[in-house]
C-alpha cells in the first residue's frame, strides 16, 4: 500500500471532522494520518507528517486556514479548503488550493480533486 | 415634527384673533366712539382675551370632547365661558372708565356687547383647540401606525436574515450530514430543532404581541442547535425570573446578541466558553444580560458594532427612555446588559 496518499483533516468541529473521515473512507487510496481541531495543531501535524493532502477549514480557533498555509511548507501539498462560506473562494485559489468544498458536500464532489 | 405642528397651530390661533379684534373695533366705532380710541380699546380688550383663550387648550385637554360625555363636558365649559367673559368685561369697563378710554354715560350697551364678543371668542377658541387636538391626535396615530409598520417589517426582515444566515444554516446542515451515518436519532433531533427554530423566528416577525418568554424559548432552541455543533466547547447558563416571561418584547432583539456571543466567543476559542443569559429583577427594573467568555489569545473576529447599534435603536424605539443598553468588553468577557425601568412602562 505504498502508493496511498496521506491526508490531514483540519476542522474545529468534531462532527465536521467525523463527516470528512466518513467521506474519505470511500477512497481506499487515501489514508488519514492526523485530524486536528485548531490551526496550531494543523501546523504541527503537517510539519510532522508531511501529508500529500490537506483538508482545511477556514474559520478556526487560534489560526485560521490561510494562516496555517503561511506557516507550513506547501510545495508538495494538495490543499482543499472545506468551509460553509463561499466568500473565501478567490482567496483560497490564490493560495493555490486545488479545490474549495462548501459544507455540506457530497462524496461525488469530494472525489475528483483527491485524484489529482 | 410635533413641535412644528404646535408652533404653527399657535400662530394660526393668534392670526385668527386679528379679525375678531377688527370686529370689536368696528362695533365700537358704530357705537359712536372715535376711530383711534376704538382701536386702542378694541386691542387692549381682545389681546388679554387672546392670551386667556390660548389657555383653552388646557381646558380642552382636561375635558376631552366625546359624544358619550357631552353632558359632563358642556356645562363646565359654559360656566367657564360665562365666568371669564363676565369678569373680564366688568374689569375692563371699570379700568377703561378710570382711564377715560370710554365716553361717560350708560355703558350697559357697550358692556353687554363686549361680554358677547368675549364669550363668542372664548367659544371660538375652545372649538379651535378641540379641532387642533383632534388633528394632532390623528397625526400622532398615523405616525404611530407608520412606526409600528416599519418595526414589524424590520422584525420580519431580521427573521428572514436569521433564517438565511449562511454560516449557521450550512454548518448546522453539515452537522446533520455527519450525524445521519453515526447517530440517526441525533440527526433527526437536530432537524426537528432547526425546523422549530426557523419556524418560530419567522412567526416572531408576524406576531402582534411577542414576549420575553417567547424570545428566551427561541434562544434555547438556537443554542441547542449550536450545542450539537460545538459540543463541550459551548457551555450554556441560563437564569430567568419566571415573572418576566410575560414582558412584552421586540421580537429577535436578543437573538443577534446570542449569535454574536457564539460567533465571537465560542467559535474562535479552542477551550470551552460559557454563554450566560440572565433575565432578572432588580427592584423595579428588569435586567436582561447576555455574556460570553472570550479567549484572550484568540484573534479578533472583527465585530463591526453595527449589529449592536441596530439592537440599541430597536430597543429604544420599543421601550422609549425606559430602557438602556450597556456594553462591557473586557479581555475575557463580553457582556451586553439591557435594563428596563418597569415603572416607566406603566
Amino acid at each position: 500500500m505504498t502508493d496511498q496518499l496521506t491526508a490531514v483533516v483540519v476542522d474545529d468541529e468534531k462532527l465536521a471532522r467525523q463527516y470528512m473521515l466518513e467521506m474519505l473512507a470511500a477512497f481506499p487510496d487515501i489514508r488519514v494520518v492526523a485530524e486536528c481541531a485548531d490551526g496550531f495543531a494543523a501546523v504541527k501535524a503537517v510539519n510532522e507528517h508531511r501529508p500529500q493532502l490537506l483538508f482545511l477549514d477556514i474559520q478556526m480557533p487560534r489560526l485560521d486556514g490561510f494562516e496555517v498555509l503561511e506557516l507550513v511548507e506547501t510545495d508538495n501539498l494538495c490543499m482543499v479548503f472545506v468551509t460553509a462560506f463561499d466568500q473565501y473562494a478567490v482567496r483560497a485559489f490564490d493560495s493555490h488550493a486545488v479545490d474549495y468544498l462548501l459544507k455540506p458536500f457530497s462524496k461525488e464532489r469530494l472525489g475528483p480533486p483527491s485524484k489529482r | 415634527m410635533a413641535r412644528n405642528f404646535h408652533t404653527s397651530a399657535n400662530i394660526a390661533y393668534y392670526l385668527a384673533w386679528l379679525p375678531l379684534t377688527g370686529l370689536v373695533d368696528v362695533l365700537l366705532i358704530l357705537q359712536g366712539i372715535g376711530v383711534v380710541p376704538a382701536l386702542i380699546v378694541g386691542f387692549s380688550f381682545s389681546l388679554p382675551m387672546a392670551v386667556v383663550g390660548g389657555s383653552a387648550r388646557y381646558m380642552c385637554r382636561v375635558l376631552p370632547l366625546r359624544r358619550d360625555r357631552l353632558l359632563q363636558v358642556l356645562p363646565p365649559l359654559g360656566g367657564v365661558t360665562f365666568l371669564i367673559s363676565g369678569t373680564w368685561t366688568g374689569l375692563f369697563v371699570i379700568i377703561s372708565r378710570a382711564l377715560a378710554w370710554l365716553p361717560p354715560g350708560d355703558l350697559m350697551d357697550i358692556a353687554g356687547f363686549l361680554f358677547l364678543v368675549s364669550a363668542l371668542s372664548i367659544d371660538f377658541s375652545l372649538v379651535f383647540h378641540y379641532l387642533m387636538i383632534a388633528m394632532e391626535e390623528a397625526q400622532e396615530a398615523r405616525q404611530r401606525a407608520e412606526e409600528a409598520k416599519v418595526l414589524s417589517r424590520e422584525a420580519e426582515l431580521r427573521a428572514l436574515r436569521a433564517q438565511l444566515n449562511p454560516h449557521f444554516l450550512f454548518n448546522s446542515l453539515n452537522s446533520v450530514a455527519a450525524l445521519t451515518a453515526t447517530d440517526p436519532a441525533a440527526a433527526r433531533e437536530m432537524v426537528l430543532r432547526m425546523s422549530s427554530f426557523f419556524r418560530s423566528t419567522l412567526a416572531a416577525g408576524r406576531q402582534e404581541v411577542f414576549t420575553l418568554g417567547e424570545e428566551l424559548a427561541l434562544l434555547r432552541n438556537y443554542l441547542d442547535i449550536e450545542q450539537v455543533r460545538f459540543g463541550e466547547r459551548l457551555v450554556v447558563r441560563e437564569e430567568v425570573d419566571a415573572s418576566l416571561h410575560s414582558l412584552k418584547w421586540p421580537p429577535l432583539l436578543l437573538q443577534p446578541l446570542v449569535e454574536n456571543a457564539v460567533k465571537h466567543g465560542v467559535s474562535p476559542s479552542a477551550d470551552p466558553v460559557t454563554v450566560d443569559i440572565r433575565a432578572l429583577r432588580d427592584g423595579e427594573a428588569a435586567v436582561i444580560r447576555v455574556c460570553n467568555g472570550r479567549d484572550p489569545e484568540a484573534r479578533s473576529t472583527g465585530g463591526t458594532g453595527i449589529g449592536l447599534s441596530s439592537s440599541r435603536e430597536r430597543l429604544s424605539r420599543f421601550f422609549g427612555d425606559a430602557a438602556t443598553m450597556t456594553v462591557e468588553a473586557e479581555d475575557r468577557m463580553f457582556c451586553v446588559t439591557i435594563r428596563i425601568d418597569m415603572e416607566k412602562l406603566k
